[in-house]
């Protein structure tokens, strides 16, 4: 069971409510209340909202606030004070009353009229919010122009600055050229003159290379007399080495005509000793030893 | 003897509607402590009409307010814009309470934006025990949603809907209402009004809450003094609920 914490009425009061007459909630299963903590006073799905707000519970649950005689949801009510009897019966006299539904129907009219007006101010003003709107759109692109012109004025203000420190850079170096051009025009002096004596070194280099040219050429015709006489020489060397290749071939033929020779010397020498060893028998000579 | 009922004029027991809750759904997508939610026994559900035909039926009242919000949270219907807009078109003063817990989206700030007023749930400046007493709600996202809210109104020149920060006192919360004050004018929230607790059995795995009444009437008597005179001075509207300064001064429990 849930816990509230409030004061109670005493005798002469009630609770300072007005939400019986003046306030209803459907729940989401179509239960209708007539404040947030009070009991169900019909549903939406079974009788429509005008006829539950007629309804026994809902006139009951009013007398009760306006007698003070309270159900136990109301005695335990936290959110409402409490009030006199008087004070809460003028107050929804005031609400309730043919005069005040009437003012509040006259209010009402006056609100749909001023509502009116209001919807034709927010249609002017929406007109006005877009030319304002365009108005915004065009000065946002400016803006956004005038960004991108800052920015690129920067860049070339920094380009600039990086020109001119490149251009105190290059004088500084120009100072330094000048301070060493003396130098080299000296240098260029010396190497012209060394130039003009290689020049006269390569003339004497070119007359010697002429002299030795015919020398060379002198040489190539000498050469070309060695070079036929070698080969007249080679021809007689194949000449002699023809001859000498004959005489190979004819070496054993001759060796073996002194064998036969000497054979036949041989011979006649055996034939000779054989005709002398009579002789000396004859003559008595001894065999020489 | 005439008793008091019989004095009673016909006309004094007819209904003059001004204010309609609609409740769109009684689901929630927090389960803060203090709230009916969050019993064990407690079963939501959504509103089954059409909105047309919603509609009809409010306009037949003419009610100065229609309030689209209950026990649950109507923004977490998928197409509570559509219904919101729908009654907007038809002329309806709509009005809402919730608790901004979830990232709205451009569509669903734009519906906002449009309506007569916006009550949101805040109980304190404290982030950790925001999240312990609502078990869930982020308050930066909740703040999130309503600078997105405010800055939405004003680069669109939208006539700002009636901010309403909504505390309910616990004792935990109540010694920070000063802070919470200083908060609402920050967040350029028109007024701040404090809501008494009726206290709920325990719930378990949840932080213990009591009444103020319970804990030090005195102090929290002091720190709405120190409230009130900070919204004085910041411009802030200060309400509260009389039954709450009823319960400090007097203490009376009801079961």
């Amino acid at each position: 069971m849930a816990m509230s914490f409030n004061k109670a009425p005493g005798p002469g009061e009630t609770r300072d409510c007005t939400d019986p007459w003046n306030f209803v909630i459907v729940r989401s299963n179509g239960d209708v209340s007539l404040c947030c903590r009070s009991e169900v006073v019909g549903n939406v799905k079974r009788t429509p909202l005008p006829e539950v707000l007629e309804s026994d519970q809902a006139k009951e649950l009013r007398r009760g606030v306006w007698t003070g005689k309270l159900n136990y949801d109301c005695l335990r009510c936290s959110e409402r004070g409490v009030a006199t009897i008087e004070d809460l019966r003028a107050r929804v006299r005031r609400g309730v009353s043919d005069r005040a539904a009437e003012e509040i129907a006259s209010l009402r009219s006056e609100r749909h009229v001023l509502r009116q007006i209001r919807s034709e101010l927010l249609k002017e003003r929406a007109g006005l919010h877009g030319h304002v709107g365009a108005i915004e759109g065009e000065r946002d692109q400016l803006g956004r122009h005038a960004a991108t012109l800052e920015s690129e004025l920067a860049s070339l203000r920094a380009h600039g600055e990086a020109l001119e420190a490149e251009l105190a850079r290059l004088r500084e170096h120009a100072k330094v050229l000048e301070a060493e051009r003396p130098q080299l025009r000296g240098h260029i002096a010396n190497l012209e003159g060394e130039n003009a004596a290689l020049k006269g070194h390569a003339d004497t280099l070119e007359r010697e290379n002429a002299g030795l040219k015919g020398h060379a050429r002198a040489m190539d015709s000498d050469a070309r007399g060695l070079r036929e006489h070698a080969q007249a020489l080679e021809a007689e060397l194949r000449g002699v080495h023809g001859h000498a290749q004959a005489l190979e071939a004819e070496r054993p033929h001759l060796q073996g005509h002194i064998q036969n020779l000497e054979r036949e010397v041989a011979n006649l020498h055996a034939r000779l000793e054989a005709k002398r060893n009579p002789i000396r028998r004859i003559l008595g000579l001894a065999k020489p030893k | 003897m005439t008793s008091e009922v019989d004095e009673i004029p016909p006309e004094m027991l007819r209904a003059r509607p001004r204010t309609i809750y609609v409740e769109m759904t009684s689901r929630c997508n927090l389960l803060c402590t203090y709230c009916p939610v969050s019993q064990p026994d407690y079963k939501g559900e959504d509103l089954l009409m059409e909105p047309e035909a919603l509609a009809d039926v409010l306009l037949r009242a003419q009610p100065d307010e229609v309030q689209l919000s209950g026990h649950g949270e109507t923004t977490m219907l998928r197409d509570w814009t559509r219904v919101a807009r729908l009654l907007l078109a038809r002329g309806l003063p709509v009005t809402i309470t919730s608790n901004f817990a979830k990232r709205f989206n451009d569509e669903e700030i734009d519906t906002l934006a449009r309506f007569r007023a916006v009550k949101i749930s805040v109980d304190t400046t404290d982030a950790d025990l925001q999240f312990q007493l609502r078990r869930g709600l982020k308050l930066d996202k909740l703040t999130d949603n309503l600078d997105r809210l405010v800055a939405h109104c004003e680069s669109n020149f939208i006539e700002k809907p009636f901010l309403h920060i909504s505390c309910t006192i616990t004792h935990l919360n109540m010694p920070l209402v000063p802070d919470l004050v200083r908060w609402t004018h920050a967040r350029k929230a028109h007024a701040l009004a404090l809501v008494n607790l009726v206290r709920h059995p325990d719930v378990e795995g949840a932080v213990k809450i009591l009444h103020p009444s319970e804990v030090d009437p005195q102090g929290a008597l002091r720190a709405i003094e120190d409230a009130q005179r900070i919204a004085d001075e910041l411009g802030v509207r200060f309400d509260m609920e009389p039954g709450l300064v009823d319960s400090l001064e007097v203490g009376q429990t009801w079961q």
